[in-house]
């Protein structure tokens, strides 16, 4: 999504630079601690959640932007019961969704992991994307995969547009265009083209074998992946299947995800 | 030239400061960067008997919300001519005020010693603002001489590549803020500490484990820097981290002038604290480092396991 939306704001004559993509990985703490004015290495978790909440709405008070953030974070209440996302700070939201087996098989790959310890890991309410060496990125309370989907369906209807990765790779022109209204992007049907074949799996998989990917934790032997859209798929063990469906199905059928398609 | 103090002097112990004031602990000072900095509480700093008057005093009272004229440079920060407040949510606020004075409060359901990270970092860099000081977002060590830094952004290593530093012999001169005289150049010792994290200090082979906390609810730890280099020293050589490619050794890279006046002014700790009448002081100090000092970046690979590495390739290039 980093790159498409990169290919299509900054077009070019070539694809974007997969080291160069132009929507930041979340706010960094550098760019925390600017926009605060404080230190938010010397703050516990809770009292950086706090700073980040503060810095969205400064960040949103900037005329020189609006940006695109991505996250990690679920949708959850800060413990003073604050947005941890103010609203009037957040134009619009896109909400990337995909089946939690082909999540459970990505982020295997990702944290160089079995898929056993995935599936616990994306039933486990208290997960949280943390600080991983050197990369300064505050934490990012995840929650478990149900959790997680279901506080950002939670966002003000009209303001979120829910797009599942499946549909996403399926029908790529139709859901870009459908982000671009969504978020006031002008386009047209060259530049819609020409940012999706910039920003195809095999380009990006072209890149990082040429020049690697920064982002590319040390645990991953490799970033860019086949981009499975089939689920399950026919390799999953019943075992692990059957303790996903127990965990997530609830949500999975909310999503479509259990009508005999990915 | 920096401009002339504005501020008055900081009154002598035991003299009256206003309303809510407390009378000093002669016990409690400290010198940091240069000044002597005398406390009303304990703020982590190593203690000696207090020689002559005070540069700074530290205390408890009232730090007001909203500062009159104030101005927000950031999110959490108000400036006006004379005082500058950091809010932190759920701990309270600090005031650096006039160049000599930092005033805590507390909320009710905090302390001093939460706020006391704060104070060391934000408060006396604020207060070095106010007294002409260009301050730069770095640790800093002493090789050949003269102070090296070690500049970055938050995470980007400055702290953890200091301590492995440490544990080969090199001194410390400050960790987190490098305190420098915009005309001489000169750079100032700050505190013998150095923070890190425990697993940055596990991946330098620094032993941390029983190392105090610099914040009872934090495991960032407080170690004493084995080597000090107290008093002030020539700046000599500047190097700015950035992140490398996880699977490769650090590597370090000459700087063109004009990008190293960027880099200079881009890692400026608290640059927007600046006052107007700074700030040509700090442009001409950037632009003097640029064109007489070594400017080098020093890429540092995400894998903190390359440490080492890191630590042989500045060493050859500074010469160690």
């Amino acid at each position: 999504m980093r790159a498409l939306l990169t290919n299509l704001l900054n077009p070019g004559e070539a694809p974007a630079d997969i080291n160069r993509l132009s929507i930041p990985w979340g706010i960094s703490r550098h760019q925390l601690d600017r926009l605060t004015g404080i230190e938010s290495s010397l703050a516990t978790d809770e009292e950086t959640e706090l700073l980040m909440a503060k810095a969205l709405v400064a960040l949103s008070e900037d005329p020189s932007s609006p940006c695109f953030l991505k996250t990690h974070c679920g949708n959850y209440p800060l413990l003073g019961g604050e947005h941890r996302f103010p609203i009037p700070a957040i134009r619009c939201v896109i909400h990337l969704v995909r089946h939690p087996g082909a999540i459970c098989r990505s982020y295997a790959n990702h944290l160089g992991c079995s898929l056993e310890t995935v599936v616990n890991i994306l039933s486990d309410p208290g997960h949280v994307v943390g600080r991983v060496d050197l990369l300064a990125v505050p934490p990012e309370p995840v929650g478990s995969w149900s959790q997680h989907v279901s506080s950002w369906l939670g966002w003000p209807e009209g303001k979120s547009l829910l797009v599942r990765y499946e549909d996403l790779r399926e029908h790529t022109e139709d859901y870009l265009a459908a982000i671009c209204d969504h978020c006031s992007i002008s386009y047209n049907a060259q530049s819609l083209k020409k940012a999706i074949e910039f920003s195809s799996l095999e380009e990006l998989r072209r890149q990082e074998k040429a020049k690697g990917f920064r982002e590319r934790p040390p645990s991953c032997a490799q970033f860019f992946g086949s981009g499975r859209i089939d689920g399950f798929g026919d390799d999953f063990p019943p075992a692990l299947r059957e303790t996903v469906l127990a965990h997530h199905s609830a949500v999975m059928a909310r999503l479509g995800y259990l009508e005999g398609k990915a | 030239m920096p401009p002339d103090n504005l501020y008055a002097a900081a009154p002598s112990p035991g003299q009256s400061r206003g309303a809510g004031a407390s009378s000093h602990d002669p016990y409690l000072s400290n010198q940091v960067f240069g000044l002597t900095v005398s406390s009303a509480f304990e703020i982590g700093l190593p203690l000696t008997r207090l020689v002559g008057p005070a540069d700074i005093f530290i205390d408890q009272g009232s730090v007001p919300s909203l500062l009159p004229h104030g101005v927000w440079k950031a999110a959490c920060v108000q400036m006006n001519e004379t005082e500058i407040v950091f809010s932190l949510p759920r701990l309270g606020r600090v005031m650096a005020s006039q160049g000599n004075r930092i005033i805590v409060q507390a909320h009710a359901q905090s302390n001093t010693h939460a706020l006391a990270p704060f104070l060391r970092t934000a408060g006396l860099g604020a207060i070095l603002h106010q007294r002409g000081a260009v301050t730069l977002h770095a640790a800093v060590v002493s090789i050949g001489g003269g102070a090296v830094a070690l500049a970055g952004a938050s995470g980007a290593g400055k702290s953890v590549l200091a301590a492995a530093l440490q544990a080969q012999g090199v001194a410390l001169v400050s960790d987190e803020i490098c305190c420098c005289d915009p005309t001489s150049l000169q750079v100032s010792s700050g505190v013998p500490e150095i923070w890190v994290w425990p697993d940055a200090a596990k991946c330098a082979a620094i032993d941390q484990v029983d190392a105090p906390r610099v914040r009872d609810d934090l495991s960032l730890k407080r170690l004493v820097a084995g080597a000090f280099a107290a008093g002030t020293w020539p700046l000599t050589r500047l190097y700015y981290l950035e992140p490398g490619d996880p699977h490769e050794n650090g590597s370090v890279e000459s700087l063109p002038p004009a990008e190293a006046v960027a880099l200079f002014l881009d890692n400026l700790y608290q640059p927007q604290l600046y006052p107007l009448q700074m700030r040509r002081a700090v442009a001409e100090c950037a632009m003097r480092c640029a064109k007489e000092l070594p400017c080098r970046i020093l890429r540092i690979p995400r894998s903190l396991s390359r440490l080492g590495e890191v630590v042989d390739c500045l060493a050859r290039d500074a010469a160690l």
